[in-house]
């Protein structure tokens, strides 16, 4: 039998894992890729964002380094050289990549594909054109910055969420519009690293989507660590200044307006379709997305598509999951995608991660729920950070205790949920997460304790208002 | 990277070398879409041809925009479209073009390419690699390449300029004046040099016999070389057909604008012509000197119409008109023929 070839577009976290996935399962792999292996996630998103986000951490941790009895005088930042390691660690994982592909005899092009027919894509470079004949393809184009109908906004100088990862001067002052899950990441580092930073969100609460308790919680924090957050406040116009540009917004239908040195618009991404073609072909969109059925095929049977291009949820990991899914399916296996047990990881300090359904969705749906919940503080591990802030919360049915969903907010949340996902996604019982032993002293007691006070109290807290 | 040949010299169990007797381009690449369709499970091919007075235009290219075919079709030429990429080629016997067919598992641009430089570097001419598609000595140009990878096999195609008209080239590659905007792409101009110019002994037989001599030295095997004629595959003549074909040649270029300007007694005239698969699929005029109603018509007639300028000539023909409007419509008539439609 000759291989199946599968030629997929794009080599972000959906289409390099979708090609590797594919080889191993015996494929003749093509991926074409016109810019840089790793897509936004390895090169302009969550990689580079983690490595400012730890160093936005660190620096903060040794001004605060006296009360763990560590006297530290002069504690400075070099913006160059921070921005020279996140470019570091960024090449390093995108060099690694492109080893796993080369090791795995994916033949990788670099240009710009474009739909020839369903059978055949051709890749462009300044120079030259590839012409390719394929049984299969899969299309990972990614998305690109939603830019919100603002005045000024395109101007010179105001900064994307893939600009500011190379300022090497830090601002006095930065105003972030938007405050989603991009806009609060870089308020934190930002904050962190000493910089006066005012966010300003056109919905009512921060972090859409997000329980509102958590975001509460974090609404909080964030103004204990002096960022300045607008909710409900319409931004209008961004203009230059002499120092700066100013931002001029409608809060209550009063008009306001703020002054600082530097904007960062952070209002969302949206699917792109890396300039194919996709009417030509016959496939269908569907709100500016690639229309894809539970098994990833699109409207052409032998076309796939996977990641932020099918609009599902614009998160790596769900790509790469999609990317997995889309290449078992080309190769006889029926897998379809499920969304139910998606984690969600957020980077602000501390931490955000969720799993399921929040409380707002349970309440919504009429079903009849109970809520474990246990405050960070109360564990001896987070006691020993010097850490005090977030709880975690866990949503089960009431009669059958299955768990639907978690929040936490807290010291190193991102690394907890999973415990949680794997409860949601396998349908596990409160009963379950109870009846396992949990190491200590671990942060994961809380998720323990969490699950006590589901059904009949936690060990190590008593809630006063019971 | 001497390692990496060694491995594949020993998974090569079937070599070729395949000459055409024929001068015309559609058979010529007949023959090499069906050599790469049956190519055998490790097996490589060196397939060695010539085009007279042909114009070679990429998979994704313009017919219109890229050749001036007009003047190449009344000067018995041949425009040809290959299954590769790329940008539009002049071919005629002073002009060798060879092709490396091979299973994909074999596919090696270098040796490919050192074939390639060692024929030509017999002949003390300094040939290098340039970039990723042109072979160049002495700065200029003498070998275009470009490749196509089919699902089981693959082919590395290019020209050997030796003692091609570049006056011919130069007419027949004129890009067109009128305002095309399309997706395909647009060759790129390049200085160019005949082999022969730079030593006088080199001939198309001897550059023959040197690829073939460096072939079987480099992939170490000893084929012999094998004529392929016409009409003795029916195969072969079906692709033939295809490569002929109007559908093929014109049809296949990517959907474009163009847009027509002038200036008659009359008045000014502006013609907005999108096309799909070589099919007017909406036309629009402005003038202010034409009535409302012919607009219309000769906007309606052009629609559908296949982008030929027998059937577009008919098409405004047809268009029903006063009298005193015949004038307009045959200086309409009169003004596209002299066209590249």
């Amino acid at each position: 039998m000759t291989e199946k070839t599968i030629t997929i577009i794009g080599g972000g976290t959906g289409g390099y894992v979708a090609a590797i996935k594919a080889a191993q399962l015996g494929a003749d792999v093509n991926l074409i890729e016109k810019e840089s292996i790793g897509g936004t996630c390895l090169n302009w998103g969550c990689i580079p964002t983690k490595a400012l986000v730890y160093t936005a951490e660190k620096f903060s941790e040794l001004k605060k380094a006296r009360r763990f009895g560590i006297e530290v005088d002069d504690v400075n930042l070099n913006m160059k050289r921070v921005i020279k390691n996140k470019d570091t660690i960024v090449k390093q994982l995108v060099g690694g990549v492109e080893f796993l592909l080369d090791k795995h005899d994916v033949k990788v092009f670099k240009g710009t594909a474009n739909l020839v027919d369903e059978n055949t894509v051709s890749v462009q470079t300044d120079e030259s054109e590839d012409i390719i004949e394929t049984d299969y393809i899969i299309i990972a184009t990614g998305s690109k910055v939603k830019k919100a109908p603002i005045k000024g906004i395109e101007m010179d100088g105001i900064l994307t969420s893939k600009d500011i990862l190379d300022l090497k001067e830090l601002p006095e002052s930065l105003a972030v519009i938007g405050g989603g899950v991009i806009g609060m990441e870089f308020a934190f580092i930002y904050s962190n690293l000493g910089v006066d930073v005012k966010v300003v969100e056109y919905l009512d609460d921060i972090l859409p989507g997000i329980d509102k308790e958590v975001t509460n919680e974090i609404a909080k924090i964030a103004k204990r660590s002096r960022i300045d957050v607008t909710t409900g406040a319409e931004v209008k116009e961004v203009s230059k200044t002499e120092k700066g540009y100013q931002v001029d917004y409608l809060k209550e239908e009063q008009e306001e307006s703020l002054e600082v040195e530097k904007v960062l618009v952070a209002t969302g991404r949206k699917p792109s379709f890396g300039g194919l073609d996709l009417e030509k072909i016959g496939i269908q969109t569907e709100d500016n997305a690639i229309k894809v059925d539970e098994y990833l095929q699109t409207s052409v049977n032998n076309i796939y598509a996977v990641g932020d291009v099918t609009g599902k949820i614009l998160l790596a990991h769900v790509a790469s999951h999609q990317g997995i899914t889309a290449a078992q399916n080309i190769m006889g296996e029926k897998k379809k995608m499920d969304y139910k047990a998606v984690p969600a990881a957020i980077f602000t300090d501390p931490e955000i991660a969720t799993v399921g359904l929040t409380e707002e969705e349970v309440k919504e749906q009429n079903i009849d729920y109970q809520v474990g919940k246990f405050p960070f503080r109360a564990n001896g591990k987070v006691k020993t950070m010097n850490e005090r802030n977030g709880f975690i919360k866990i949503i089960s049915k009431k009669d059958s205790g299955e768990i639907l969903g978690s929040s936490i907010i807290g010291v190193h949340a991102t690394d907890l949920i999973h415990e949680l996902t794997l409860a949601v996604n396998k349908n596990m019982k409160i009963e379950d997460i109870i009846e396992t032993i949990h190491a200590h002293p671990t942060t994961s007691e809380v998720i323990h304790e969490a699950a006590l006070d589901s059904i009949g109290g936690a060990l190590h807290y008593v809630r006063l208002n019971r | 990277m001497s390692d990496l040949i060694d491995e594949f010299r020993e998974k090569i169990e079937h070599a070729r070398i395949v000459h055409s007797d024929s001068f015309n381009p559609w058979y010529n690449l007949a023959l090499e879409e069906y050599l790469l369709n049956n190519t055998k499970k490790n097996e490589v091919i060196l397939y060695l041809w010539q085009n007279d007075n042909t114009v070679v235009i990429g998979r994704n290219q313009n017919a219109w925009k890229e050749c001036n075919c007009r003047l190449l079709e009344d000067n018995d030429g041949k425009l040809a479209r290959r299954l590769s990429g790329g940008g539009a080629v002049y071919h005629d016997l002073g002009n060798l073009n060879f092709t490396f067919i091979m299973d994909k598992n074999l596919y090696d641009i270098h040796t490919q390419l050192e074939v390639i430089l060692k024929a030509v570097r017999d002949s003390n001419i300094d040939a290098e690699f340039s970039g990723r598609n042109d072979l160049v000595a002495s700065g200029r140009k003498f070998s275009g390449n470009a490749f196509y990878y089919s699902t089981n096999s693959s082919y590395h195609h290019g020209t050997i300029l030796i003692d091609t008209d570049f006056k011919n080239m130069v007419q027949y590659l004129q890009v067109s004046q009128e305002k095309i905007q399309s997706k395909g792409i647009e060759s790129v101009k390049s200085r160019v040099v005949n082999l022969k110019e730079l030593n006088p002994n080199v001939s198309v037989d001897q550059m023959k016999n040197e690829l073939e001599k460096y072939f079987k030295e480099l992939y170490q095997i000893d084929p012999k070389s094998q004529i392929i004629s016409p009409h003795e595959n029916t195969e072969i003549e079906k692709l033939q057909e295809k490569y002929s074909s109007w559908d093929w040649r014109y049809g296949q270029a990517p959907d474009f604008d163009i847009t027509y300007e002038t200036r008659f007694d009359w008045g000014d005239i502006n013609l907005g012509l999108s096309l799909k698969k070589g099919k007017i699929q909406e036309s629009k005029i402005y003038s202010d000197a034409m009535n409302a109603d012919l607009i219309e018509n000769i906007a309606d007639n052009l629609e559908g119409c296949q982008f030929k300028i027998d059937e577009v000539k008919k098409a405004i023909r047809n268009v029903k008109h006063d009298k005193e409007d015949q004038e307009v419509i045959d200086d309409l008539v009169n003004w596209l023929k002299e066209k590249r439609i």
